[in-house]
C-alpha cells in the first residue's frame, strides 16, 4: 500500500515555545522524507512517493502571514505549496506516528517587524446601559464587539503591538471620554468595532471611514480587503461615513455583522467566526502599517492608491 | 482497554444524496487495514441524508420564538429556526415536557433533563453556523437510522463502523456502531475531537488499534539518557518539581505484569513536553518535561530544568517525594496494584526498561523487577503511586544509582525509607550485586559510593488503609506548552513508528537488562 496524504490544515499558535507562529500540517499514513524549498513568497514541499487520499485543494489561511495552502499530486508525489504574504523564516519538521505529520512552521517575525511597538486603538462600541444593537434572539452589540476586541488585542499582543482598548469591560463611556480615548495621538490607528442594526437590511460586514481623517480610507480598505477574504458572510462594502469629526489618526469603523439579521446573530455565537474576524482585522492593520512604512510593492497585498497617512491631524482632502 | 489511534480523513464537500458507504469506500478503504474502525460524524451523515434545512425556508412559530431564549445562547436550539425544527421532530407536547423537566432539573442542580425527556435526537441538531459552509446557513438535524448506515458500511467495506457526535468539550456520543466496535474505546479515542469543529472537512476518522511493537532489547546501544525528575504534589508543595529528560519514545503503558523498554532513538535533546495520564485502564505519566533539554553527555550530572505541577495526587501518599538515582542502563519497576482510576505516576527517566507489576503488596512471587547494571547516575527517578482502593503507596524502585543493587519492594513513609532496601520479591536478572548501603542518600550522584555488603533490608511496615472510594482524587492534570517538535503525549502513551527495541512481555516474570 503506497503511503497517502490524508489531511492538510494550518493552525495558528499564539502561545508556547516558538510562538507566535503558523504551522502547516500535512498528515499521512507514513512518515515522509520531505524535500522543501522556498522561492520568494512560496514555500514548496514535495513528499516523494506519496499519493493523495484527499481531494487536491487550495485552503485559505489568511492569517496575515500565510495566504493559502495548496495540496496537489504530481508524478513524483504530493506537492504542498504554501503562499505567504511576505517572506518569513520557516522550518520543516516531521513527526512519526499514525498519522505521521510533516509540519512547516512559519515564524511571525515579519509581522513583528511591522507591528511591534505600535499602539493600536480599539474601540468596542457601546457598553454598560448602552447595549447597542440587539439581535432577534438575545445577543447584544456591546457584548459581541467586546469579545472581538479582546481577541484582536490578543493577536496584536502576540507580535509585540500595544492594543489600547477604550473599554475592556462592560461599562459605559461618556461621549467625551470616548472621544478623548480615541484621540490618543501616540496610536498608529484606530478601529471602531460595531455591528449593524438595521432590520431588513442585508446581512454581512461592512467598513466605514471618515473622509476628514487622513489615512482613514486606506485603513478601511485594508481592513475590508481582509474581512472580505476571510469571512464567509456577505460583503456590504466599504463606504465613507459622513462625519464632522476629524480624528488625529487614521480611523475606520468595522461592522462585523448585521446583528439584526438572524443568520448574522447566529454567526456571532460561533467562536471560530469571531476569531476569524479578529484575525482578519489584525491582518488588515498589519497591511495598513506595512504599506505606510514601506510603500514599495511586494511586502504584501497591494493597496491601490494608498497614500501614506499622516497622523497628527493635518487635514487632507479626499 | 485497547487504545486506538485516530486518523482524520479529509474529504470533498459532501452533498445530499451521496452514499455514506461510497464516501467511506473512497476515503477510508485505501488506508484501512483489517480491524480498523471508521467513524462518521453525525452531522456529515445528516447532510448526506438531506437533513440540512436552510434557515431561510423555516418560518418559526410563536412557541419556537419563545422557547429558543431558554437554552444556552452558545448551544444548539438557540435560534427560532432550530427550535421550530425541534418541535417538528418530536412534537409540541414532548418539547413542553422537556422544558418543564429542564426547569425542575435546574432547581435540583441537574442539567440535561430537557434532552432526556424531549429526546436525545434533539441534542444532535446543529444550529445555524454550527457546521461548515455552505451548511452554516442551515439547521442540520440528526441523522436518520444510523444503525442501518453502519450496517451497510460494514457490509460493503468490511470495516467496523460507527456514527459519532463529538464536540470540543470532550463529549462523545456514539449513535450507532457495528457489533465489533468497542464503544468505550472508540469514545476514548475520539474525546479530543479529531473530526474538528470548524471547517476542517474531516467527517471521517479511521481508528486503528495500537499494538505492542515487538523488538529487541532496549537500552543496549550504550547511550545514556540524562535528566532529572522531581514531583510536585499538593501535599508536599512546590518543593518537589518533576522533570524528566531523555525520553523520546512514546510507549504503550505497560499493563500489570508487563514490562516495556525505553530506548533512546538517537535524537538527543528533544523531550516530550506534554504528557498525558492514560493507560490501559489506569493512568501513567511517562516523561514530563517543559521544554527541550539538551542531554548531558555521559558522565555529567543531570540538572533540573523546570518544575511541572502534577495535580490531583492523593494526600495519603506515603511520602515518596524524593528522587532516586537510576542508571540509564538500569531497569526500574513499579510494583503495586494498578486499578482503574488509580492515580499512578511512574515517572521514568533514562532507563532501559520500565516494569510494572500488579501486586498489591510484595508477594514473594510478584514483582519481578529488573536488575540493573551499575554505572554512572544519569538521572533520577521518582515513583509515586496512589491507589485509592488500596494502600496509599506501594511503589518499589529498582535501580538506584551507582553500585546499588535494585531496590525492590514496597516503600512508604519518609523518603529515607527508600534507602531501606526492598523486600526481594522477584527474580533478578541473575546478576549478583553487592547489597546497597541503605543509608546512602538518594538524589544526584555527587560522588559514587562504593557499594558495601549490607544486611538484608528491614521489612516494611504495613500500609495504611486506602482512602474511601468517594475520596478518590481526579486524575492528575499535566498541562504543558506544546512541544517545539512533534511529540504530543496527550492523555495517552503511544509508541512511535521509529521506536526500536521495544518489547512487551506479559506475565509477572521480569528481567534485567
Amino acid at each position: 500500500m503506497s503511503p497517502r496524504v490524508t489531511n492538510a490544515f494550518a493552525r495558528l499558535l499564539l502561545e508556547g515555545a516558538g510562538a507566535p507562529r503558523t504551522e502547516v500540517v500535512v498528515q499521512s499514513t507514513r512518515p515522509p522524507n520531505p524535500a522543501a524549498a522556498a522561492e520568494g513568497r512560496v514555500v514548496t514541499v514535495l513528499l516523494p512517493g506519496f499519493t493523495l487520499n484527499m481531494p487536491p485543494d487550495c485552503l485559505p489561511v489568511l492569517d496575515g502571514l500565510v495566504q493559502a495552502l495548496e495540496v496537489t499530486e504530481t508524478g513524483e508525489g504530493v506537492l504542498v505549496r504554501v503562499l505567504l504574504d511576505q517572506e518569513a523564516p520557516w522550518e520543516v519538521a516531521r513527526k512519526e506516528g499514525w498519522p505521521a505529520e510533516t509540519i512547516l512552521s512559519f515564524s511571525h517575525e515579519p509581522l513583528r517587524a511591522v507591528l511591534a511597538g505600535h499602539a493600536v486603538l480599539v474601540d468596542p462600541a457601546h457598553g454598560g446601559r448602552d447595549t447597542g444593537a440587539r439581535g432577534p434572539v438575545n445577543l447584544v452589540e456591546k457584548d459581541v464587539v467586546l469579545d472581538v476586541a479582546r481577541r484582536l488585542a490578543r493577536h496584536l499582543e502576540s507580535v509585540g503591538a500595544r492594543p489600547l482598548l477604550t473599554r475592556d469591560a462592560d461599562r459605559a463611556l461618556a461621549a467625551a471620554e470616548r472621544w478623548a480615548a480615541c484621540s490618543r495621538r501616540e496610536a498608529a490607528c484606530l478601529v471602531h468595532l460595531h455591528t449593524g442594526h438595521e432590520p431588513g437590511y442585508a446581512r454581512g460586514f461592512r467598513t466605514l471611514f471618515s473622509l476628514r481623517s487622513a489615512g482613514s480610507r486606506e485603513l478601511a480598505l485594508a481592513l475590508h480587503r481582509r474581512l472580505s477574504a476571510r469571512l464567509p458572510s456577505p460583503d456590504r462594502g466599504c463606504h465613507p461615513l459622513p462625519s464632522r469629526r476629524r480624528y488625529p489618526l487614521p480611523a475606520a469603523l468595522v461592522e462585523v455583522v448585521n446583528l439584526a439579521h438572524p443568520l448574522d446573530e447566529a454567526q456571532m455565537r460561533d467562536t471560530v467566526f469571531k476569531e476569524r474576524a479578529a484575525r482578519a482585522i489584525f491582518a488588515g492593520i498589519k497591511d495598513f502599517l506595512a504599506a505606510s512604512r514601506q510603500p514599495s510593492p511586494g511586502s504584501g497585498p497591494s493597496t491601490a492608491s494608498t497614500r501614506p497617512p499622516q497622523p497628527g491631524g493635518e487635514e487632507r482632502q479626499p | 482497554m485497547t487504545a486506538w489511534r485516530p486518523l482524520p480523513l479529509r474529504t470533498h464537500l459532501l452533498s445530499p444524496g451521496e452514499e455514506p458507504a461510497e464516501v467511506v469506500r473512497r476515503y477510508a478503504v485505501p488506508v484501512a487495514e483489517a480491524g480498523d474502525v471508521v467513524c462518521l460524524a453525525e452531522s456529515a451523515l445528516a447532510v448526506l441524508q438531506g437533513r440540512a434545512v436552510p434557515s431561510e425556508t423555516v418560518r418559526p412559530c410563536l412557541l419556537a420564538r419563545l422557547l429558543c431564549r431558554l437554552p444556552d445562547p452558545a448551544g444548539s436550539l438557540a435560534t427560532p429556526q432550530a427550535m421550530h425544527l425541534a418541535i417538528a421532530e418530536v412534537g409540541t407536547p414532548r418539547i413542553l415536557a422537556g422544558v418543564v423537566a429542564a426547569g425542575l432539573g435546574r432547581l435540583l442542580g441537574r442539567r440535561g433533563d430537557f434532552y432526556r425527556v424531549a429526546g436525545r435526537s434533539l441534542a444532535q441538531i446543529d444550529d445555524i453556523a454550527g457546521t461548515l459552509p455552505p451548511y452554516d446557513r442551515c439547521v442540520v438535524l440528526g441523522p436518520k437510522e444510523p444503525e442501518a448506515v453502519v450496517t451497510r458500511i460494514k457490509a460493503e467495506t468490511g470495516l467496523g463502523a460507527c456514527v459519532t457526535d463529538v464536540n470540543d468539550l470532550g463529549r462523545v456520543d456514539i449513535l450507532a456502531a457495528t457489533p465489533d466496535v468497542d464503544r468505550e474505546a472508540v469514545a476514548g479515542a475520539l474525546r479530543r475531537n479529531p473530526h474538528g469543529n470548524a471547517d476542517e472537512r474531516t467527517p471521517l476518522v479511521l481508528l486503528r488499534r495500537e499494538e505492542p511493537r515487538p523488538g529487541g532489547r532496549g537500552g543496549g546501544d550504550g547511550r545514556l539518557l540524562t535528566g532529572e525528575i522531581a514531583l510536585e504534589t499538593p501535599r508536599h508543595g512546590r518543593g518537589q518539581p518533576v522533570a524528566v529528560g531523555g525520553i523520546r519514545q512514546q510507549l504503550p503503558v505497560p499493563g500489570v505484569g508487563e514490562e516495556t523498554h525505553l530506548h533512546e532513538d538517537g535524537r538527543h535533546g528533544a523531550l516530550p513536553e506534554e504528557v498525558e495520564v492514560r493507560g490501559d485502564g489506569f493512568p501513567v505519566i511517562l516523561g514530563v518535561k517543559s521544554h527541550q533539554l539538551p542531554l548531558e553527555e555521559e558522565g555529567e550530572a543531570p540538572s533540573l530544568r523546570r518544575c511541572l505541577p502534577v495535580e490531583g495526587l492523593s494526600p495519603e501518599l506515603a511520602g515518596i517525594r524524593e528522587s532516586v538515582g537510576v542508571d540509564a542502563q538500569e531497569n526500574v519497576g513499579v510494583v503495586g496494584r494498578l486499578e482503574p482510576q488509580a492515580q499512578v505516576l511512574a515517572v521514568v527517566l533514562g532507563v532501559g526498561r520500565v516494569f510494572v507489576a500488579g501486586q498489591h503488596r510484595m508477594p514473594a512471587t510478584g514483582a519481578d523487577l529488573a536488575g540493573q547494571a551499575p554505572g554512572q547516575v544519569q538521572g533520577q527517578l521518582l515513583l509515586h503511586q496512589s491507589a485509592p482502593r488500596h494502600a496509599a503507596v506501594e511503589a518499589a524502585v529498582a535501580g538506584v544509582h551507582r553500585h546499588h543493587p535494585p531496590r525492590q519492594g514496597t516503600v512508604r513513609g519518609h523518603p529515607e525509607d527508600l534507602h531501606h532496601g526492598a523486600r526481594a520479591g522477584g527474580r533478578h536478572q541473575g546478576r549478583r550485586r553487592p547489597r546497597p548501603d541503605h543509608r546512602q542518600r538518594h538524589g544526584r550522584d555527587e560522588g559514587a559510593q562504593p557499594a558495601s555488603a549490607a544486611s538484608p533490608p528491614a521489612p516494611y511496615p504495613s500500609l495504611p488503609h486506602p482512602p474511601p472510594h468517594h475520596a478518590r482524587r481526579p486524575l492528575p492534570a499535566v498541562s504543558l506548552p506544546p512541544p517545539r517538535e512533534t511529540m504530543r503525549w496527550r492523555g495517552r502513551v503511544r509508541r512511535t513508528a521509529g521506536f526500536r527495541g521495544g518489547r512487551v512481555r506479559r506475565g509477572r516474570r521480569g528481567g534485567g537488562n
